[in-house]
């Protein structure tokens, strides 16, 4: 009765192969079962990782928050909620309405109007070039990211006016819309937070540094700068190159991202909110009252009015304020102020010429043509 | 060497090549069976079966397994916030009343971000945290209690129950999210990212002028984040018992005058609008005081 190989009684050896054929039938079968059950929505195609180039004098990566990568469907998607006006209250404002691609996405209004309610705001529409880079967006830096930054001019009755809640509505409704966002984020119901990263994906491919400047940095043929656009560079780079910093590797924003209260009012009254009191309303922090954001230079030559509240309509004006008309406050910055005291940046006819000049060639036509006639970039 | 788990099938005798029952015959290879062998190389022994067995219930485990991190089954809690003025049940835009400054004001809307939610056994360390606790308590007309209902909580025995007012840092840097933090709520700002903790508005009347003014309480930021502690023997309560299918209530009482008058006095009248600086901490501070736990039953 004991097994040849001597171990095991026969019996235990029957069962030991009734178990083993068992066993093997099971684990095949266990298999197939668990390629079968796959949920069909694992089958489906997952957003493309969208690759960007970005201009080798700019940076080296693009900041992208890991909750939101960019995707070819979502960069996709938000081009097209941008120019959207369905996005707004009244469905008649979209947000190209205040950032235009034709004037590097702002509006040539000092303080808009043209938002639902038709009061005036009281800051003046920012250029959304290079945002990728700030650390803080609004001309305080307000918003911490650009997905949480949309739902504001979103839903603000001077704005866009728009409920939320109504808007995911009014685009479920809408299959095209239903499908994109499907595809972008493998949700079957649209939700705000998926519109607000929609439209961040697509803000944060708005990088320009093409300009002829850039061109002529990176020693591209054919880029070459005139006599007065070599003076007006120089004297740039020594009278404003500290909170417009450029040049060499890659720090060429033309802006330090910092706060600053460059001499515009002396007095920062605390109505609305405290709107007028720059960065402080922010920190909390006296030191920063009236301070506000360096904007890029960037194709400033199509983006007048200038200043937070677009009171220069010139970059005459504006250089004529450096030079003499800045006031003071507390907290002005200290570096205005010269040799002998007074406030300001000291600066000759001849100088402001060059430097116009030179601000003419930050002008970065390629980008503001593509936008403008809303290709945008060429996703396929 | 050993022949490979898939290619054994039964009755397979000491062959090169076999047939499997729908499967084309594989040639296996011209090596045999020595003499004195009672199995072929390539025919498994019984270590193969325990490793089938073994690789089919850790698939089935892959494939079956919920995640749950328990293995008890969970009960149920209720939290019911009555919330009252003056011992009343609090009424929206209906009637008017007076806090310790003097001020007379009439109340539109009250919500409040209520979060992490933890049930505690200080004696024995137990805990429970409720998790993604997030919720948006609104007190309605004519509605003024509201139940957060808790389910899937773990069984065990509490005398200590923690939740926050607000939102915590963590969750309040950005607001692209959903449920109840869902910027659709209406709660996140816009001009500083963030939400706002509690949300109080009204219309403050005035003494001599015609108009009412309007009164909004805005308190948000982390520095007015605040925790409220609750200790169940203290309040000479029984501890909370949590049992497997069974649902127990805490009611906690929510006296809202405290918002306005402990531990300090608001003066509306001087602070129409509170959304930041040394009024909202005063409100935080407040409204840490204004919840008491009545019953657990």
């Amino acid at each position: 009765m004991w097994s040849k190989t001597g171990i095991l009684p026969v019996r235990y050896l029957e069962l030991a192969n009734k178990v083993k054929n068992a066993a093997r039938y099971f684990f095949i079968l266990s298999l197939l079962l668990l390629t079968a059950s796959k949920p069909t929505h694992q089958i489906d195609a997952l957003p493309q990782k969208f690759l960007l180039d970005i201009p080798s004098n700019l940076s080296d990566t693009l900041p992208v928050p890991a909750r939101n990568p960019l995707t070819k469907e979502g960069v996709k998607l938000g081009k097209m909620l941008f120019f959207d006006p369905v996005l707004s209250g009244n469905n008649q404002i979209s947000c190209a309405t205040c950032h235009q691609p034709s004037r590097a996405f702002t509006d040539g209004l000092a303080l808009s109007d043209q938002g639902e309610s038709g009061k005036p705001l009281h800051r003046n529409a920012p250029s959304l070039v290079n945002l990728a880079w700030h650390k803080g967006l609004f001309w305080d830096g307000g918003a911490s990211d650009l997905e949480s930054l949309v739902f504001g001019p979103l839903t603000h009755p001077d704005e866009m006016g728009q409920d939320l809640h109504a808007l995911v509505q009014e685009l479920n409704e809408k299959a095209v819309y239903r499908k994109m966002f499907k595809s972008a984020f493998g949700e079957d119901t649209i939700y705000s937070a998926l519109v607000g990263r929609a439209l961040a994906q697509y803000i944060r491919t708005l990088i320009s540094a093409n300009s002829r400047y850039d061109q002529f940095v990176r020693n591209e043929p054919g880029a070459n700068f005139s006599g007065m656009e070599l003076k007006g560079m120089e004297t740039f780079e020594q009278k404003c190159g500290s909170c417009h910093p450029f040049g060499k590797g890659n720090n060429n924003f033309f802006t330090d991202h910092q706060y600053h209260n460059n001499g515009l009012d002396s007095t920062f009254p605390n109505e609305s909110e405290g709107i007028f009191q720059g960065r402080f309303r922010i920190t909390r922090d006296s030191t920063d009252m009236g301070k506000f954001k360096t904007p890029t230079l960037r194709n400033i030559a199509l983006t007048a009015p200038y200043m937070h509240n677009g009171r220069f309509a010139t970059l005459e004006e504006v250089l004529d304020h450096y030079d003499s008309k800045m006031e003071y406050s507390s907290t002005l910055d200290s570096i205005f102020y010269e040799d002998e005291g007074r406030a300001g940046i000291s600066l000759t006819e001849a100088e402001k010429e060059a430097i116009i000049a030179f601000l003419h060639t930050l002008t970065n036509t390629a980008f503001v043509q593509n936008y403008a006639n809303k290709a945008g970039l060429d996703i396929k | 060497m050993r022949c490979s788990l898939l290619f054994s099938f039964p009755g397979t005798n000491c062959r090169t090549s076999f047939r499997a029952p729908g499967i084309l015959p594989v040639q296996v290879g011209s090596r045999h069976c020595g003499p004195r062998q009672a199995r072929c190389w390539w025919q498994p022994r019984l270590y193969d079966s325990v490793l089938h067995a073994a690789l089919f219930v850790c698939v089935c485990l892959l494939v079956f397994s919920t995640g749950k991190a328990h293995a008890q089954p969970d009960g149920k809690v209720v939290i019911r916030l009555v919330h009252t003025m003056h011992g009343e049940p609090l009424a929206l835009q209906s009637k008017t009343y007076e806090n310790a400054a003097g001020n007379r004001f009439v109340l539109e809307q009250f919500k409040y971000y209520l979060s992490n939610i933890k049930f505690r056994n200080t004696r024995s360390g137990e805990f429970y945290l409720v998790p993604e606790s997030y919720h948006l308590v609104s007190v309605e007309n004519g509605k003024h209690i509201y139940e957060i209902e808790l389910k899937e909580v773990k069984p065990g025995t509490y005398n200590e129950i923690e939740f926050a007012i607000g939102v915590d840092n963590a969750k309040n840097t950005s607001t692209d999210r959903v449920g109840a933090l869902d910027p659709a709520n209406q709660m996140a700002w816009n001009w500083h990212t963030g939400y706002k903790f509690i949300s109080v508005t009204g219309k403050l009347l005035a003494e001599k002028e015609a108009t009412p003014e309007g009164l909004v309480l805005h308190v948000g930021f982390d520095e007015n984040y605040r925790i409220v502690q609750q200790t169940l023997s203290q309040l000479k309560l029984p501890s909370l018992v949590v049992e497997e299918g069974k649902t127990t209530t805490v009611e906690i009482a929510v006296e809202v005058e405290r918002l306005f008058n402990q531990p300090n006095v608001i003066d509306l009248a001087q602070n129409p609008v509170i959304m930041a600086g040394e009024p909202a901490r005063q409100l935080a501070d407040n409204y840490q005081e204004m919840f008491v736990v009545e019953s657990v039953e």
